[in-house]
């Protein structure tokens, strides 16, 4: 699909709230502009003048050398100054938007479930979608704020030329289309028109990357297969790259025509009105005009660049705003009915990510509020599939789930979240501390609370064992801590929710026999009286369980 | 007080990127060279346009006494858009050459460091590292290295044709210009320092931005995700302050350049002015047309170096692509060398003596193992997992490198033989088949390039997937994985199962966990083919489920190292 202007608008309507800013960055380019061709313009003409002044001594004399001479250091000024606060507007507007951006992006996003954003699927996904904000922070100083301001600057410089030499006027427009529309709009058409196939290239070189790096087990083995898949990649990068130059040379070519439209149009100035008797423009003027033609590759040569790089933004703001504008999916209500007991029962539990591939099917299962049920079985979707329907998630394609007598589907989101306390196979550790990460259960909690619930997962030892405690901050995704510590704290995070229910997705994965046992059974013993359910493939340690279920995707059956 | 060198982290990078760029050939120095011609075409421009305003206004020539001039200056004109056009198209064709280069190497190197080096890197990550890391290098090869050697030959040409006409005027352009390789150091140093910071900050903010999505499920459990609005907001706030306190500082860096090409404009005209009145007399003798043409000449002085200075996120870009990829060029192979012998045709005999190996020093996964496998025979190694049965597979194959002790097969030491010969001998059964993104045709002949369609449907029928080969609709053509079919767990086992037919010359099977997470059915029909697969071959075989140990002749239970547990 070829990208649109429009894709683009959700986004500019983020800018009003800078509107000022903008027009403050875009004022400033503008006279930077203007500092830049006056200075040349005002410094030919002062030249032609003195030097005609300088064939008679009487002239010489006479001639007042004071406003040239300050207008030569105004526009110097101006545009040494310009480009300064031009500069820091520019940046100041654009992170302001950069923030403005995010928090947008991230009000849409947060409605949606894991799912719909991709989240099942890895890392490579968000991945994407960060690279597409990146391309959208520069929007304004990018792309906008130069085609604003050469758009401007060019305008008045073809007002100046009518006022002044009226039979040359329609060269200085032409260059004004021909650089503002004709010769940006050829190179946007191509990039445009080249970008589908663009994503698509880079995909293809992506998909027989990632086959020649995942298939490495099978063709180390064997030369030949090893041999094609090399030759895929290289087939595949080659076209890629055939298509990326043949953007940068039509880049190189609106340049190069551009160079020539610039030198030509001053070329044809001089011509007309060196050629129309009788025109009456003197000397400096002729020649300030010239140079000022001469000048306009400062704010005309920018703009190719910025229009190719256009529709690849605008792509981005595509799947952005497609990703944002989902309907959320399941969706809570707002207020619910009072719930009774939180007895959790599931009746004939369905469910399929594709249709006809059923992951569960027909899962039934009675758990009273207090029930503390172990569900063990082999790894695959089925047991962590079981855990995003009990949490809504997911919503089960046949049957329902029912808590404290109503359909999780009635519930809304706080109180669902407040009487399930969940923690997931691959729990998040975010980039902060130990506390902050801890505090994201319970806002309200004390230190001390935190060390009980530490202490209750079997990592308190640890903890306060670091010079900086609590507040030892972790690297990001929790890469400094291992895979055993990160599960406990979210274990721990769980707890510090202190549900009626609560849902522990393997949660003794990367630990020890040992401390395995342990964390069962201080869990299990903290959590007396209020529902657990245990998920884990580990079927050690369970005997304390009301019940221990095998979970197949036929149901539930006692192991 | 000695201190030691200063080690400059980037030194090596720097080395190593001005290796890659051998690859772009001639490219790079036609590309300067292109925008020295584009000086000329703009020196010729200066000069016509110059002589012509002397005629017309001092000399009153009429427009056709002038003629000659004014039509000489479309053919400057042309030759500074095509030298433009030049020195960019030379930029690309370096690029695309370093680029391609850099990437087959790299897809090489990862061949060679094999599938052990590769457990230790995200697929999706190292695809990405190749794709946008490589490209990483573009604007460097195509742009920067030209606009280098420009800024500082430009300036030269130009003051060349400056001193004979004027030498004040050279002396002016020159006296705003104290040394441009000094400049060249400022902008270096203040781009940089504005790239990086500004870069750091932007990527910081994404970082945190990355980190809250990727959070996202957490935050939903723990009700928290409505908090995070405000606190993106306020981080975002926090990045803006911190990052202008900077950039309004680093951005004088750049303003001073700014400043200087100004002033030489500025000062050049006001000089010139001020002779032609008569009011400076340096003694020496000026003429409008000189004047002019120097006044054209002086903002052209200075255009290289800005437009190098708008490159130079480019180094820096370049030199952090460097920092990724250098280091997967750089690493050393797991892999044995191997040698010359040729591995024989029957089904090996296999000895494991005093084996050890470790992945991190100090913490060996396996010490001292011995394991005799006699030529056709089948040998279940069981044990908790962690133990180290993967890693004595990748042994086997010649992946990994024995810290001491070796394999004999066949009573040769395992590296004295032709690797790549005793590879095409095994026969490997994974315990996470891959599926590639490919045709089922393509998917199979990742065994055996050279298989012919009714040896690939045989294959099928044998893993017990001819009902459903016959029932696609494609048959062979059938795209699987992403963007094409997707297969079940069970599926997938099976394919793998067909793979493992078609290694025909294999002599030795390496089975892992054949039958994991599979429903009985399905591991009843794996059990029973490897059963026939097995004959005549040797067979070793990782499992900690007893079901798969009925193909075993022989069970070795490994342990665990025990000692200096911490």
């Amino acid at each position: 699909m070829k990208p649109r202007w429009s894709d683009l608008r959700p986004f500019l309507a983020l800018f009003r709230p800078y509107l000022w800013w903008l027009a403050g960055g875009l004022g400033l380019s503008v006279a930077t502009l203007t500092g830049s061709l006056g200075l040349l313009g005002l410094s030919g003409g002062f030249l032609t003048a003195t030097g005609l002044a300088g064939l008679v001594p009487e002239t010489a004399q006479l001639y007042n050398v004071v406003i040239p001479a300050g207008g030569i250091r105004l526009f110097a000024l101006v545009r040494t100054a310009g480009r300064w606060s031009e500069r820091v507007i520019n940046h100041e507007a654009t992170f302001r938007l950069l923030g403005q951006l995010r928090v947008w992006l991230y009000q849409r996003f947060s409605r949606l479930s894991p799912r719909q954003l991709g989240l099942w699927h890895g890392a490579e996904v968000l991945n994407r979608l960060t690279r597409d904000v990146d391309l959208l922070d520069n929007l304004f100083i990018r792309l906008l704020a130069p085609i604003a301001a050469a758009t401007v600057v060019m305008g008045c410089l073809t007002a100046v030329v009518w006022v002044l030499a009226p039979s040359a006027a329609w060269v200085a427009a032409a260059l004004s289309v021909a650089g503002l529309v004709v010769v940006p709009a050829a190179v946007y058409l191509t990039a445009r028109t080249l970008s589908p196939r663009l994503v698509e290239r880079n995909e293809d070189l992506r998909r027989v990357l990632l086959d020649l790096v995942e298939g490495l087990e099978d063709s180390f083995l064997h030369r030949p297969a090893w041999e094609s898949q090399r030759q895929a990649v290289r087939e595949a990068d080659s076209l890629r790259l055939a298509d990326q130059v043949t953007v940068q040379r039509r880049g190189s070519a609106a340049r190069a025509v551009l160079v020539a439209l610039i030198g030509l149009a001053a070329w044809g100035v001089i011509g007309l009105i060196a050629s129309a008797p009788g025109q009456g423009l003197d000397g400096p003027w002729f020649v300030a005009l010239t140079l000022l033609v001469l000048g306009t590759g400062e704010a005309l040569l920018g703009l190719p660049a910025a229009w190719i790089e256009l529709p690849g933004t605008e792509n981005a703001a595509r799947r952005l705003s497609e990703l944002a504008d989902q309907t959320p999916e399941p969706a809570f209500v707002d207020t619910m009915d009072p719930a009774g007991t939180l007895d959790l029962t599931l009746e004939a539990v369905g469910f399929e990510y594709n249709p006809g591939e059923a992951v569960l099917d027909s899962i039934t299962a009675a758990w009273p509020l207090g029930t503390h049920v172990a569900l063990v079985g082999p790894s695959g979707e089925g047991k962590t599939t079981l855990v995003r329907l009990l949490t809504r998630l997911e919503d089960p394609t046949r049957g329902r789930v029912v808590l404290g007598g109503r359909d999780l589907r009635e519930w809304d989101e706080t109180s669902l979240r407040s009487a399930v306390a969940c923690s997931m196979q691959d729990p998040w550790t975010f980039t902060a501390t130990v506390a902050e990460n801890l505090r994201l259960a319970a806002p309200d909690a004390t230190d001390e609370d935190l060390l009980t619930v530490l202490t209750l997962v079997g990592l308190e030892g640890q903890v306060t064992a670091w010079p900086q405690g609590l507040n030892t901050a972790v690297d990001e995704g929790g890469q400094s801590l291992s895979g055993g510590q990160r599960r406990r704290l979210a274990v721990a995070r769980a707890l510090l929710r202190r549900a009626p229910v609560t849902v522990l997705d393997e949660p003794t994965e990367g630990l020890e026999a040992e401390a395995a046992l342990a964390l069962v059974q201080c869990v299990r013993k903290e959590l007396a009286g209020r529902t657990l359910v245990w998920v884990t493939h580990r079927p050690q340690g369970l005997d304390g369980f009301a019940q221990v279920r095998r979970l197949t995707r036929g149901g539930l059956s006692t192991n | 007080m000695a201190s030691p060198p200063r080690n400059d982290p980037d030194a090596s990078l720097k080395t190593w990127l001005a290796g890659r760029t051998l690859d772009a050939g001639p490219w790079p120095t036609l590309s300067w060279v292109a925008g020295l011609v584009g000086t000329l075409g703009v020196l010729g421009q200066a000069f016509v346009v110059a002589a012509f305003f002397q005629g017309w206004v001092f000399d009153h020539r009429t427009f056709a006494q002038l003629a000659p001039w004014w039509l000489s200056l479309p053919f400057t004109v042309l030759l500074r858009a095509l030298a433009g056009w030049a020195k960019e198209e030379a930029g690309v064709r370096a690029s695309r050459a370093v680029r391609q280069r850099l990437r087959s190497d790299l897809v090489d190197k990862i061949g060679s460091l094999g599938p052990a080096w590769k457990t230790g890197q995200a697929s999706g990550a190292l695809a990405s590292r190749l794709i946008e890391q490589v490209d990483g290098l573009d604007a460097y090869v195509a742009r920067y290295l030209a606009q280098q050697k420009l800024s500082m030959l430009a300036p030269l040409l130009i003051l060349a044709f400056v001193f004979p006409f004027n030498w004040v005027c050279g002396l002016i352009l020159l006296g705003t210009a104290p040394l441009i390789p000094m400049f060249m150091i400022l902008i270096g140093h203040g781009a940089q320092a504005v790239q990086s910071r500004q870069l750091r900050s932007l990527s910081k903010m994404s970082g945190h931005f990355l980190d809250v999505l990727r959070g996202l499920t957490t935050l939903k459990l723990l009700d928290a995700h409505r908090r995070q609005t405000g606190e993106i907001a306020e981080v975002s706030e926090g990045f803006r302050v911190r990052t202008m306190e900077v950039l309004r500082l680093a951005f004088l860096s750049s303003t001073v350049l700014e400043f200087f090409s100004v002033l030489a404009i500025a000062l050049t005209a006001l000089y010139l002015g001020f002779t032609l009145l008569g009011e400076i007399n340096f003694g020496v003798a000026l003429t409008f047309q000189t004047s002019l043409f120097v006044l054209l000449l002086a903002p052209e002085f200075y255009q290289p170096l800005r437009d190098l200075g708008t490159l130079y996120h480019a180094r820096a870009e370049a030199l952090a692509s460097a920092g990724q990829l250098k280091p997967i060029l750089d690493a050393v192979s797991p892999s044995p060398a191997g040698g010359t012998a040729t591995p024989g045709t029957g089904a090996p005999s296999l000895s494991l003596r005093g084996l050890s190996f470790s992945h991190v020093p100090g913490v060996p996964v396996l010490r001292d193992l011995d394991l005799e496998v006699k030529a056709g025979e089948a040998v279940a190694v069981t044990g908790p997992s962690g133990v180290g049965k993967t890693t004595l597979l990748r042994l086997l194959q010649g992946q990994l490198t024995a810290e001491a002790g070796g394999i004999w097969v066949d009573g040769r030491p395992l590296a004295e033989l032709d690797l790549e010969a005793w590879r095409a001998r095994i026969g490997w059964m994974s315990q996470h088949p891959r599926l590639l993104a490919a045709t089922l045709r393509d998917n199979l002949r990742v065994a055996r390039q050279d298989a012919g369609d009714d040896e690939l449907a045989e294959a099928l029928t044998f893993a017990g997937l001819g009902p459903w080969l016959a029932a696609l609709e494609n048959g062979l053509d059938t795209l699987l994985g992403e963007g094409g079919r997707t297969v079940s767990g069970g599926q997938l086992r099976r394919l793998a199962l067909a793979r493992l037919r078609l290694r025909r010359e294999a002599t030795l099977l390496l089975l892992d966990e054949p039958t994991a997470s599979l429903d009985d059915d399905t591991q009843d029909l794996v059990l029973d083919r490897l059963a026939e697969l097995k004959r005549g071959r040797t067979l070793v075989l990782l499992t900690h489920h007893p079901k798969p140990l009925v193909l075993a002749d022989r069970v070795f239970a490994l342990g665990p190292v025990t000692e200096d547990d911490e």
